[in-house]
Formats: C-alpha cells, sequence, structure tokens
C-alpha cells in the first residue's frame, strides 16, 4: 500500500494512502476531539468540532473526514484552531437545554466532556431554543429531543448495523432534527427496542424508560413478596460502574447487593435460561424428528423476535415458540416457585436486572401472563441497577460473596454463556447433542460457533450433522434471511441476538465513551464475555439437563421438556405486524401458538 | 463582467443576477434578508450553518428592530468567520458574505442602527430615518430586492 508523506503540527509522518487526517493524528499521538464521528459507523462530518488547518488553505476542514494528501502540512492546535473549535461548541451548547444536573448523562455525556475540556465558561452567543416534545410513548426507549446534537449515530446504527432504519433527518434547517418520520413517536415506527442508539447517543437525547420508581415503591410494599433475576452477562457488566476492569464477574457481589436493597429472593435468570434450553433443544429434536421448518431460530432475544414478527412474518414459524429466559423463569416464580414457598402468586412482584430495554417491552406483551398474573412485573436495565445501588449507598467493591436463594437461583454453566453471543447456541447443543446421540460430551465447549463475527458451522451428531450459524445484529440477521430465501444458506438451527457481541453489548449495558471507533466499542463490549466464559468454566455443572434444579423443576412440577404444562407457561406464539402503523400492544385473543 | 473581474471587487457570479440599489437601501437590512434566505435554505447538517445562521439572522433582526448592541457587530464578524472557515458547505461558507461585504462597505449604516437606533436609508420599521420623528418604512417589505 502507498504511504503519503505528510506533517502535522510540523511533525513529520507517514501514513497509508487512505487515511484521514485524525486518524494520521492520532497514530502520532496528538488527539483530536470528535463529537459526530463514530469510526466505521458515523462520519457525517457534522458537528465541525475536528476541525484543523491545513496550511495554504483559507477554510478549515473536519479532519475525521478529510484525507491526507503528499507534502500536505496540517495544523491542529493554533489559537484559530481552538478558537474555532471552541465556538463550535458554544453554538451547540446555545442549542441545548442546560439540564444536566438532572439528565440522565450526568457526567458521561460526551457534549459535557467537550465543554469541560474547552474550558466554556460562557456562550458567546445566545437565542432561540428548539422545543420538541419528549417521546416516552414507547416502552423501551425514551426520545428528547431537545438534547439532540444532530450527530446521526442512531440514524446511522439503525440503518447500517441493525437495518431497521427508523430515524431519518425531519426538517431542516435550525429544525432539522434527527427521528422518526414526521419526528413522531417510537410506537408509530417499527422500532425494534434494540437500545442501541441509546448506547452511542452522546448525550441524553436518548435512554431507556425508566422503572427504578416501579421498583422502589414495590420494595417499599410491605404486602409484596419481590423476588428479582439477574440476566446472564449482568454479573460481567455492573462492575464496570463500580470500577471493576471491564468484564470482570462480580456475581457474589451482586447478589449480596440485591439483598441489601431489599429483595426478598434474589434469584438467577441462568436457571430460566437453562429451562429455555431444555424446552428448545427438545423442540429442535422434534423439528428434526419432524422434518422441519427448518431452520430453528432462537427466541430469547425480544428485539430480533420483533424484528421477524415486523420484517420477515414468514419466517416466524421458524422461530422457537419457547419464551425467553426473563419469561420463563417469570411463569415459573409466579407458579413453581409460589407453590414451593406457599406464597400467594398475587403477592409475588417478579424484578427482572437485564442488560437491555427491549426486555421492557417484552414483558408487557399481553400474552405474556400465562402464570395468571403478569409474568414479570418490571424490568431493570444494568444502568438502572446502578443507580439504585448509588443511591442506597451500596458499594459493590465493599461486599461479600453471596449465593442465590434455591429454588430458582442454581444455573449451569450453559445457563450463564447465555449472556454471550454464541452463548445460546452453545449451551442447546450442548444438551442437544447429549439427547441426540445419548452419549456423554466429553468437552462440553464448542468453540465453533464463539466469535463476536458471523459464524456456521457443522456439528457431527452421530449420524447428523447439524448446521448452525450465529447471528448478531438484525442487519446480520436480515442478509442471512435473505441468503436463506434464495437458496445460498440452509441450516437447522439459527441463534440470532439483536446487539453486538450479544446480551454483553446489550442497549441496557453501562454506557461506554471512552472511545469513536465503532470496533473498539464492540471489543469493550466482548470483553464482557470472558467474564461469563470464565464463570462456566468453574461452573459445577456444564450442562443444562444436569442442573440438579433443572431437573428437580421437571420432576415435581412440569413432567418432562415440552410437556402439556412446560407449554402452557413456557410456550407462546408470534405475529404477524404492520411496519407503520400506531400499534397498541397487541391484544391477548390475538395470540397464536404456531403448531410445529 | 467577467468571472475574475467580479472577484477582483469582491463579489461572486452567482446566478447571474444584478441588483441596483440607491440611498433608499437599507444595508443592513439587506444583509439580514440574505441571511434569512440562506438560513433557510440551510439543510441543517453541519453546526456552523444550522445554528449560526440562526444566530446572525437573530442579531440582525435584533439591530433592524432597533435593539442592537454595542458587541453585537463584534459576534456577527465572530459568527461570521466561524461559518465561513468551518461549515460543511458552500451554502454555509458564503451564507455570510453579504453581511461581511455591507459591514466592511456601510459599517456607518450598522453603526447609526445599533448606537443611534437610526436607519439611514428609511427602511427599518422602529428606527427614526434622522434623529427627528418617526417615518413611514417597513422591515418587511423588501423594497432592495425583486
Amino acid at each position: 500500500m502507498a504511504k503519503i508523506r505528510l506533517w502535522i503540527d510540523h511533525r513529520e509522518m507517514e501514513v497509508e494512502e487512505e487515511s484521514t487526517v485524525l486518524e494520521a493524528a492520532r497514530r502520532a499521538g496528538i488527539d483530536i476531539p470528535t463529537l459526530c464521528y463514530l469510526k466505521d459507523l458515523n462520519a457525517p462530518a457534522a458537528c465541525r468540532v475536528c476541525l484543523v488547518q491545513v496550511e495554504g488553505k483559507p477554510t478549515m476542514d473536519a479532519s475525521c473526514v478529510l484525507p491526507v494528501s503528499e507534502g500536505m502540512r496540517v495544523r491542529t492546535n493554533t489559537p484559530e484552531v481552538l478558537a474555532a473549535r471552541k465556538e463550535m461548541i458554544e453554538l451547540l451548547l446555545s442549542d441545548h437545554p442546560f439540564e444536566c444536573l438532572t439528565c440522565e448523562r450526568n457526567l458521561n455525556c460526551e457534549l459535557q466532556r467537550l465543554a469541560k475540556r474547552y474550558g466554556i465558561r460562557d456562550i458567546f452567543i445566545e437565542g432561540s431554543r428548539n422545543h420538541f416534545p419528549i417521546d416516552d410513548l414507547s416502552p423501551s426507549v425514551v426520545r428528547e429531543p431537545d438534547k439532540c446534537i444532530r450527530c446521526r449515530r442512531c440514524l446511522a446504527i439503525c440503518e447500517y448495523y441493525q437495518a431497521v432504519g427508523i430515524y431519518r433527518m425531519v426538517e431542516r434547517s435550525f429544525n432539522a432534527i434527527v427521528g422518526p418520520a414526521y419526528n413522531g413517536s417510537l410506537m408509530e415506527t417499527p422500532c425494534i427496542y434494540c437500545g442501541q442508539c441509546i448506547t452511542v447517543c452522546p448525550t441524553g437525547a436518548l435512554h431507556e424508560q425508566d422503572s427504578t420508581a416501579r421498583v422502589w415503591e414495590a420494595l417499599r410494599d410491605p404486602h409484596l413478596h419481590v423476588v428479582v433475576q439477574t440476566a446472564p452477562s449482568i454479573r460481567s457488566s455492573i462492575g464496570e460502574e463500580f470500577g471493576y476492569p471491564v468484564g470482570t464477574p462480580v456475581a457474589g457481589q451482586m447478589i449480596a447487593a440485591l439483598r441489601r436493597l431489599g429483595f426478598d429472593r434474589v434469584f438467577d435468570d441462568c436457571f430460566g435460561a437453562d429451562v429455555t434450553v431444555m424446552e428448545e433443544a427438545t423442540e429442535l429434536i422434534e423439528r428434526l424428528e419432524r422434518g422441519g421448518p427448518f431452520p430453528q431460530f432462537t427466541s430469547c432475544c425480544p428485539s430480533w423476535v420483533r424484528f421477524c414478527e415486523l420484517f420477515y412474518p414468514e419466517y416466524t414459524k421458524n422461530l422457537s415458540e419457547v419464551k425467553s429466559p426473563q419469561q420463563i423463569f417469570g411463569a415459573l416464580a409466579k407458579t413453581y416457585y409460589a407453590r414451593e414457598a406457599g406464597i400467594d402468586p398475587a403477592r409475588i412482584f417478579v424484578v427482572s436486572i437485564m442488560p437491555c430495554v427491549s426486555k421492557k417491552y417484552e414483558l408487557l406483551r399481553p400474552e405474556m401472563s400465562d402464570s395468571g398474573y403478569r409474568d414479570v412485573d418490571a424490568e431493570l436495565t444494568t444502568r438502572e441497577f446502578a443507580q439504585m445501588l448509588f443511591q442506597a449507598g451500596i458499594d459493590l467493591r465493599k461486599l461479600p460473596e453471596e449465593e442465590f436463594d434455591d429454588p430458582l437461583g442454581s444455573a449451569s454453566g450453559a445457563g450463564i454463556i447465555f449472556g454471550s453471543t454464541g452463548g445460546v447456541m452453545e449451551a442447546a447443543l450442548r444438551t442437544a447433542y447429549e439427547w441426540v446421540t445419548g452419549e456423554e460430551l466429553k468437552d462440553v465447549e464448542f468453540p465453533q460457533v464463539r466469535s463476536d463475527k458471523y459464524k456456521d458451522a457443522e456439528i457431527e451428531m452421530g449420524d447428523l450433522r447439524l448446521k448452525v450459524a450465529v447471528a448478531r445484529g438484525t442487519g446480520e440477521a436480515r442478509r442471512l434471511i435473505e441468503a436463506l430465501k434464495k437458496g445460498q444458506k440452509e441450516y437447522h438451527f439459527v441463534e440470532v441476538m439483536a446487539c453486538p457481541a450479544g446480551c454483553v453489548g446489550g442497549g441496557g449495558q453501562p454506557i461506554y465513551i471512552e472511545t469513536d471507533d465503532w470496533n473498539e466499542q464492540v471489543a469493550h463490549r466482548s470483553r464482557r464475555s470472558g467474564g461469563l466464559y470464565r464463570l462456566d468454566r468453574q461452573a459445577e455443572h456444564r450442562r443444562s439437563h444436569k442442573n440438579p434444579a433443572v431437573i428437580k423443576l421437571y420432576r415435581d412440577f412440569l413432567g418432562r421438556p415440552g410437556s402439556e404444562k412446560a407449554h402452557r407457561l413456557l410456550h407462546t406464539g408470534y405475529l404477524s405486524r404492520r411496519l407503520y402503523s400506531p400499534e397498541p400492544l397487541p391484544k391477548k385473543e390475538h395470540k397464536q401458538k404456531v403448531p410445529l | 463582467m467577467d468571472y475574475d473581474s467580479l472577484r477582483e471587487a469582491g463579489s461572486i457570479i452567482g446566478s447571474g443576477g444584478l441588483i441596483v440599489m440607491d440611498e433608499d437601501s437599507c444595508m443592513v437590512d439587506l444583509a439580514r434578508f440574505y441571511l434569512d434566505f440562506n438560513q433557510d435554505e440551510s439543510c441543517g447538517k453541519c453546526t456552523p450553518c444550522r445554528i449560526g445562521s440562526k444566530r446572525m439572522l437573530e442579531l440582525l433582526q435584533k439591530i433592524t428592530a432597533g435593539r442592537g448592541e454595542e458587541q453585537d457587530l463584534a459576534i456577527l464578524e465572530r459568527l461570521a468567520r466561524l461559518m465561513q472557515r468551518g461549515s460543511l458547505c458552500g451554502l454555509g461558507r458564503t451564507a455570510p458574505n453579504p453581511l461581511l461585504s455591507t459591514l466592511r462597505l456601510f459599517r456607518e449604516e450598522y453603526r447609526a442602527h445599533v448606537n443611534e437606533k437610526r436607519c439611514p436609508a428609511g427602511s427599518c420599521r422602529n428606527l427614526d430615518r434622522l434623529q427627528g420623528g418617526p417615518e413611514e418604512g417597513s422591515r418587511g417589505e423588501d423594497k432592495t430586492v425583486d
């Protein structure tokens, strides 16, 4: 590759031909601030905060999109450049509400950080501000357009990564705003509630629906028996909020913290995941016996399920009819646990802590009430959970390690790796392999499905070569389905997670603003998986069907996997949804159980 | 008249139109008119054009309405420079030109508006033509251009 020689701040350097000035400068240790830029995902050159001066040019250029050229001389920190950047930030602030103290992203905001870095004490020009209504109609995502700085990262991730594309530039000139069609509500769009837009928003313009008030209220209510389930990935991501290195598993401290918050029982959603595996592996074997329909898609991810219902309704028959671990847990908590503990299910309040904003939507789906009650009452994201701990003065670092409660608290390693991409597939394979072949796995690990890239593999199970694939991001899922349609690919079993790196990269996870490189962002989230695989290796049982708590559940309550009772409580059906319609949440009578 | 001679005179050929004005045309209001147009035409993508042009227009509206303050001219120049140097496209980069050339060539008219609350051309409503009584004039009526 040809090299280009140029000078940045009088320093001579040689860089690859297609570099930008920003990349060349960073490589030489010269930092240039950015705001709208997210390398390899979004470079609209819109915010103009990364301006530099090319010597001899009357104007300045946005370094994020400025290609290097031979002999170029660039200055990144002349007083003129610094003043222009500062004025640019001040202009942005002149149309920004000064609500930092009450903002969701206070102290974790890229605009705020920039204002601090440039020592903004005064705004040189003020004037009228835009006032758009807050959109809090969706069950998962809240949009506060007044805080939007028009960086378009939400648009980019929704369109290019997720292949959903609900965001556009609406209006123009001063009133230009990034939003859904006609700046309407997310409720009127085919938003899949993955919340990835939240994780890349530099400000507080996008955030989750707050559920902490509802949970505090439940904890305060002496008549309620409040139980909590923690999703697999929380144990390796909550630590970040307390200064642990990314990916540190802190399950024991997390459990102790939940007890101190006042939950009556602290259970593990990985138990729900183990039950999901039992049912989903059974379903896979049933499909193998009946000859389809293939592939069987996993259905743990509510955003993926919604994506399929919206964009590929003809494939909903391929979605596993087994509920997600969250909903399985909820249904079991209000039936099995209620019976075991002798507690009236009407008094049980189920809270789930999830890496996800879509789970807030999933629990509201009307059919998710097979226990006779709303199966799950409230969901907290990892961020909301951390917020509650901060308020309560509970520091994870100062807590002893404690254990989950019985009977919904013990999980296998298979349940734990659900939080990582490929984890659901691997967990299901561990069980399906043994059931299909009747042999014990010598090595329970399936490295061929572990990756943060699209992955497919063939797994030998006796005479059967099981073709499997793992996709993350609905953009990848869309490409996969298009390939299936054209007959270019054929699979038996496909795992889809809507978020990069799986649930560890979910829309409800801690927001990481230390990088403006999308690949680095994904790598950071992937590191959280490391903690989960470590816990799996240390686990006493690594296969869901060997988990004694699961065996007991089937012996005492459900009968066998795929039993009538299991179907009634743990299985569900799907809808064909219209793309653009003010859609109320589906009504109970619409529930369709899809026959195999 | 060609590209080069117009460039020498500090202008551009644009769409080839020519506007003839006399002393009844207010140069501040002219700048306001063009800013209004350019602000409206901004696509709203980049910060300097989206917000900068709006702020410049607001300042010019303030000045032509007789509420101009001493520091406003300096702020206008600052915004104009920022837009010229930092905008993404030609629209934002040239939008401040009418302001900058009228400010360069007719600074006295700006000063009259800001310091004396007087519109020498008599076209700005709310402002006196001379230091005497108020006279008819309309800000909304753009007699300077077709």
